[in-house]
């Protein structure tokens, strides 16, 4: 399938090659992939930490963006930014309505990490306790509004 | 879909083999940028595609890879694949499969709010051009889609005036038959003698705006404005002629006139008081810089009638069951009557209060008529049911006015007289007593 080949292709280049703070974790089939980052500077919020994200990819993808949430495992936190929820939605332009297919596993790990360096605010998005009760998992039916460039 | 609709669209379906197609069969295509605006593309001399022209060969590196699946040439070498021809779209490294761009395009097409904008490569943002077959049901069926999210909203006020419109021509009927009595309704609407009636101008305008009037005419707005209108609506087939009583027309016409009279006249003798009272009744003079009916505070009072003396005594506590009468609620009945010292249009439970009061103040009126109809004097002087109604209005308003402002002047001496009771185990039948009998 489409998706497939996509995904063995950027396996294979993620297998060759990934940028500093950022490592797989898991990639046993291609439909849930589990990275690894790590923020390299001295940002105090995020010191020494290592936060696992996992993507969801449908059929469709790369044409459909995959669905990226931070995870919690054992001794792995969800990162705080105020654009992060507590169950680990993220909400990213580059994940909605943002996304091309010129995106990849890669490139998202890369914005992510570094919208976790640039942020100084130890806090959640406003309403995150409503969000994380209503429960929402899938970042998909959401319609977020990005309205923040700052961060 | 809605790139598409460029001024000449098409796109650059054209590969080896559909460029050919084209040139044999050059009408079928329309030559045009199918994402483009016009300039862009026009400043850009090589994006405008000849009509037969072919794409641009490409370059062949086996090192090329689609963006879209990461597929490379070298790949293709060793597998045949199904994403078509390759393509450059653009200026920059980019090169794709057809088959993938059209793919993504398709889904970016999905979308509503991509409608209106041309595709852009990602990469550098210019624009991506596509040739396509001109089709006419196509573009019909776009600029339909269009239009249909255009026109909702249009066609929801629309119907929802109309709608409103209908209601309230129904109403304006209603209270004219209300009001005049079937004889002088159907002299009234459908001309002189029942006969030849005509929807006209006067009726088509003046019937739905009877409800607005009545609810304006319960506010300042249109003072000015008030005393003109009968004239205009009624006053048309003949011209005055005074008799006694005066005919409707003369009657409406000359309302506002008693109206504006009634309203200084209450405004000079009885305002002092009314605003005086409603201050006493309002929190106190260390909070008179706030308006009356902003009495927001909960008060628990003790009311002591009959009925609920009775209950204590049957309960023996009086304390437990003290009625909470909340002053925020008694507000809502101040507001019926505070138009008079503020009568400005605000938007709350007063404006509720106005509107609903303005609307079914023709039933009143008529009920009133009826009630003055039953009395043989009154239908002797005026044998008409349409005279009776209006006085049976005038005299509803006086009596409401004058029970409103008694009512005021009942509620400042009751708080005048309150006091807070100290907290007591049981209540004193006594000392209850007492405090009722104060207050009457």
């Amino acid at each position: 399938m489409f998706a497939q080949k996509r995904l063995q292709k950027e396996l294979h280049n993620i297998h060759n090659y990934l940028p500093p703070g950022i490592g797989i974790a898991s990639a046993s089939d291609l439909s849930i992939w589990k990275m690894d980052i790590q923020v390299l500077d001295t940002n105090p919020l995020y010191a020494d930490q290592i936060y696992r994200l996992q993507f969801k990819f449908s059929q469709s993808y790369p044409i459909e963006a995959p669905e990226v949430t931070f995870v919690k495992e054992d001794g792995i936190e969800i990162p705080m930014h105020p654009h992060i929820y507590s169950n680990g939605v993220i909400c990213l332009d580059l994940l909605g309505k943002n996304w091309s297919p010129v995106q990849n596993v890669e490139s998202v790990c890369m914005s992510i990490q570094s919208m976790l360096t640039s942020n100084t605010k130890n806090e959640r998005p406003p309403g995150d306790d409503n969000f994380v009760r209503s429960g929402y998992r899938s970042p998909r039916n959401i319609n977020f509004v990005y309205d923040d460039d700052t961060v | 879909m809605s790139h598409l609709q460029a001024p000449r669209s098409t796109s650059w379906r054209a590969a080896s083999g559909v460029a050919s197609e084209s040139e044999t069969d050059a009408g079928k295509y329309s030559d045009a940028t199918l994402t483009a605006n016009e300039d862009s593309s026009a400043e850009e001399p090589g994006l405008l595609i000849p009509l037969k022209s072919q794409s641009p060969p490409v370059v062949e590196d086996e090192d090329d890879k689609c963006w879209i699946c990461f597929e490379s040439r070298a790949d293709e070498l060793i597998e045949s694949s199904n994403h078509g021809v390759w393509r450059k779209p653009c200026k920059c490294a980019l090169t794709a499969h057809e088959g993938c761009l059209l793919d993504w395009i398709s889904d970016l097409e999905k979308t509503p709010s991509s409608m209106n904008k041309p595709i852009q490569c990602p990469q550098c943002k210019s624009n991506i051009l596509l040739r396509q077959e001109r089709s006419t049901i196509v573009e019909l069926g776009k600029s339909i889609e269009r239009n249909v999210r255009r026109t909702n909203s249009v066609a929801i006020v629309a119907g929802l005036g109309s709608a409103f419109f209908v209601t309230s021509t129904v109403y304006g009927v209603n209270a004219i038959y209300l009001i005049c009595g079937t004889k002088e309704a159907n002299a009234i609407i459908l001309g002189p003698g029942g006969r030849d009636f005509q929807w006209t101008w006067r009726l088509a305008v003046g019937l739905p705006v009877i409800p607005l009037i009545l609810v304006v005419s319960r506010t300042r707005l249109l003072d000015a404005t008030l005393p003109i209108l009968p004239l205009i609506f009624f006053c048309h087939t003949e011209p005055f002629h005074l008799t006694l009583p005066p005919s409707p027309a003369i009657t409406l016409a000359l309302l506002p006139y008693v109206r504006s009279i009634y309203e200084a006249a209450y405004n000079k003798f009885l305002l002092p008081w009314d605003k005086k009272w409603t201050t006493e009744i309002g929190p106190t003079a260390a909070t008179l810089a706030t308006d009356d009916n902003d009495v927001g505070l909960e008060i628990q009072v003790v009311e002591m009638d009959e009925n609920e003396e009775e209950e204590e005594v049957a309960n023996g506590n009086a304390d437990a069951h003290a009625p909470v009468a909340h002053a925020g609620a008694d507000a809502g009945a101040e507001g019926q009557d505070a138009w008079r010292v503020e009568r400005e249009l605000v938007l709350g439970p007063e404006t509720a209060n106005l509107v609903v009061g303005a609307l079914l103040f023709p039933g009143v009126v008529a009920s009133m008529g009826g009630l003055l109809g039953k009395i043989p004097f009154i239908r002797k002087i005026l044998p008409e049911r349409f005279h009776r109604n209006i006085l049976g209005g005038c005299l509803f308003v006086l009596i409401k006015d004058i029970f409103t402002l008694y009512y005021k002047y009942k509620r400042a001496k009751q708080r005048r007289s309150r006091e807070i009771l100290n907290y007591q185990k049981r209540a004193p039948r006594r000392e209850a007593n007492a405090t009722t009998g104060m207050r009457r």
